[in-house]
């Protein structure tokens, strides 16, 4: 089991965060109320373009109340390129059509965002969502490792690299998939094993450790 | 200048080919050629200024670098590797056959990015075991490519070499 600082770095693909002043950091708090005062206070501005989104995601509907939803996932959680970060709170997910992750269909989008020429966003909107996911997965939503299925099973190498080894550390690959060894991209089976199974361990929700992760974010986002 | 022996792998191979930069091969970008010339320009810009003591530069190349590995419009490098089973990796991705190349040359031509990474204390994710050094632009000189083995993830198949010897 990686360490919170590990999760942290991983995160939000830096090591240079500076705290955030004045967040809450009360133990046991709710993880959605915690996003949502963290998406106000870091990006107060209402979300209408679910950009960083690939086209294989659900569109999200801002005007529909939180209880029509499956559930919060995507937090953008830093403009990279930029160095600086930011939390937004949207609600969408993968757009699975049924026997998706099973069987042929399964084995017929192993590495899809690699094979064609990708447009720059699609790829940097992989490359957030990534990034988004694995804090998604820390504040408990099961949706997050969903996305980490999806972006696994359709990613280049380097990116099956990333999820699987986040998976690894945090100690949530399924059983189905045997010999993974994180100095090597894994393979076609085990990619396959890991999206097809739904014997995902979910992080135990943490927002002692989702708290660690954002209190590292910088408040001066912009995008 | 020390020389260096790194590793590849790939899909497709053959003797005559240009190994190039993902920059290179873009099929968004107008100009690929000045388009991978800026990204180089701008890499070696924040490393100098990072030596400097320049912090937001040192934050700006630890992103840089994380993206380069992430995003093949961002790449204008070769990806290579110290490690022969990392690029033997890649060579069988998919778990089909494919190229494992061996190419030496000057140490100090390529950006080694763990080096980089711990000169300045940057954050490194599971890409850490990549273990990556890139070419800029292509494959040329000071680097060579001076062995090719055609390998086959299925256990027992022996490797081939296909160059010099084919």
């Amino acid at each position: 089991m990686a360490s919170p600082d590990d999760f942290l770095r991983w995160s939000l693909s830096s090591r240079d965060v500076e705290p955030v002043a004045g967040l809450v950091t009360a133990p046991g708090i709710d993880p959605d109320l915690l996003i949502h005062s963290l998406g106000e206070r870091l990006a107060p501005v209402t979300l209408s373009r679910p950009w960083f989104l690939p086209s294989y995601a659900t569109v999200p509907d801002v005007a529909a109340r939180p209880d029509d939803l499956l559930g919060p996932l995507a937090l953008d959680a830093r403009l990279s390129l930029e160095g600086c970060a930011a939390i937004y709170l949207t609600w969408a997910r993968p757009r699975l059509a049924p026997g998706a992750f099973a069987g042929p269909a399964l084995a017929a989008s192993f590495g899809a965002d690699a094979v064609e020429a990708v447009a720059p966003e699609v790829e940097l909107a992989g490359y957030r969502l990534m990034l988004a996911a694995f804090l998604g997965s820390l504040a408990g939503y099961e949706a997050a490792w969903d996305w980490l299925r999806v972006l696994l099973l359709r990613g280049p190498l380097n990116r099956q690299l990333s999820i699987m080894g986040f998976a690894a550390a945090a100690g949530s690959l399924p059983p189905a998939v045997e010999g993974f060894d994180e100095e090597a991209v894994p393979s076609r089976r085990q990619v396959l094993a890991a999206a097809g199974s739904t014997g995902w361990e979910t992080l135990v929700p943490s927002p002692e450790l989702l708290f660690q992760a954002v209190d590292g974010l910088r408040p001066e986002s912009t995008i | 200048m020390a020389g260096v022996t790194l590793y590849r792998g790939q899909k497709v191979w053959d003797e005559a080919m240009d190994i190039s930069a993902p920059t290179l091969r873009s099929a968004y970008m107008p100009d690929v050629v000045a388009y991978t010339d800026t990204l180089l320009l701008l890499v070696d810009g924040l490393m100098a200024r990072a030596d400097g003591g320049d912090a937001a530069a040192r934050r700006d190349l630890e992103n840089k670098l994380l993206g380069m590995q992430q995003l093949s419009y961002e790449n204008p490098y070769v990806s290579c590797s110290r490690s022969t089973s990392t690029a033997r990796s890649f060579a069988t991705g998919g778990d089909t056959p494919g190229y494992l190349l061996q190419i030496t040359g000057d140490d100090q031509a390529g950006l080694d990015y763990e080096a980089v990474r711990t000169r300045h204390g940057l954050t490194r994710d599971s890409v850490k075991y990549l273990d990556e050094v890139g070419i800029p632009r292509k494959v040329a000189a000071p680097f060579t490519v001076v062995a090719v083995w055609l390998v086959d993830p299925t256990p027992g198949v022996a490797d081939i070499e296909v160059y010099p010897g084919g």
